[in-house]
């Protein structure tokens, strides 16, 4: 099994999730960020949200794994309205277990914008130390800041 | 990469999803969308498992039912 190409083309087998111990070196997760990347997907992800920001009153954003760092990144970015007001992009975002989050991403997030954090305690991608940092820099900021690291700290949705 | 088992330990959820397939952003791609709000819209961004996973769809579903909105799910 070799994930290569986008998300429609080659999502994660779903029997996986029932699976003790997947197959990881056949599916090749690093081909599949590679292919995946924050470059790749970014202006997808920015033209939904900018589309809806366009339409409706009220935009929020939620996300998981893959999506946190792309979570962040619309929090830091503004949206020109009708009468050239700026606004930002997003007026609330949930992430949950974020990963491929830098530094930088936790940085750019406007002030504006209520952020909640789901994350596990213990959590490789998501570490102590970004946590700490986020922490740290939106409450600089005055952002609305929740994270929230108790045991049920998300649904296994995905 | 670490490998953790954060995202591959769960369940298929049983159910069928009651959004529909829309064009999304534009003509040229595509996304799940569920919900009535024409005010309050949430993007919900897939993950590896795509925007077609089931237990992703029925979340959808009842996000939007749950706070009101309409929540769009687009293909990655």
């Amino acid at each position: 099994m070799e994930l290569v190409s986008s998300f429609n083309n080659d999502p994660l087998p779903a029997d996986i999730l029932t699976t003790r111990e997947p197959p990881w070196a056949e599916l090749n997760l690093d081909a599949y960020l590679t292919a995946n990347s924050r470059e790749a997907r970014s202006p997808e992800i920015l033209a939904c949200a900018r589309h809806l920001r366009a339409q409706c009153a009220k935009v929020g954003a939620i996300d998981y794994w893959y999506g946190g760092w792309a979570g962040f990144h619309l929090a830091s970015e503004n949206f020109n309205s009708a009468d050239n007001a700026q606004q930002p992009l997003l007026d609330c975002l949930v992430i949950r277990h974020p990963s491929l989050l830098t530094e930088g991403d936790i940085d750019a997030v406007s002030p504006q914008v209520p952020v909640q954090v789901l994350a596990p305690e213990v959590d490789a991608m998501y570490t102590p130390h970004l946590e700490a940092k986020t922490f740290r820099v939106l409450q600089e900021k005055w952002c609305r800041l929740s994270i929230d690291i108790s045991q049920e700290w998300s649904m296994r949705a995905l | 990469m670490p490998v953790s088992n954060c995202y591959n330990t769960g369940f298929e959820w049983e159910g069928e999803p009651t959004g529909q397939t829309i064009p999304f952003p534009t003509s040229s791609n595509q996304a799940y969308k569920t919900g009535s709000s024409s005010s309050v819209a949430i993007l919900f961004i897939c993950d590896v498992f795509g925007w077609e996973f089931r237990n992703k769809r029925l979340l959808a579903n009842n996000l939007a039912r749950s706070v009101g909105a309409t929540v769009y799910v687009p293909d990655l």
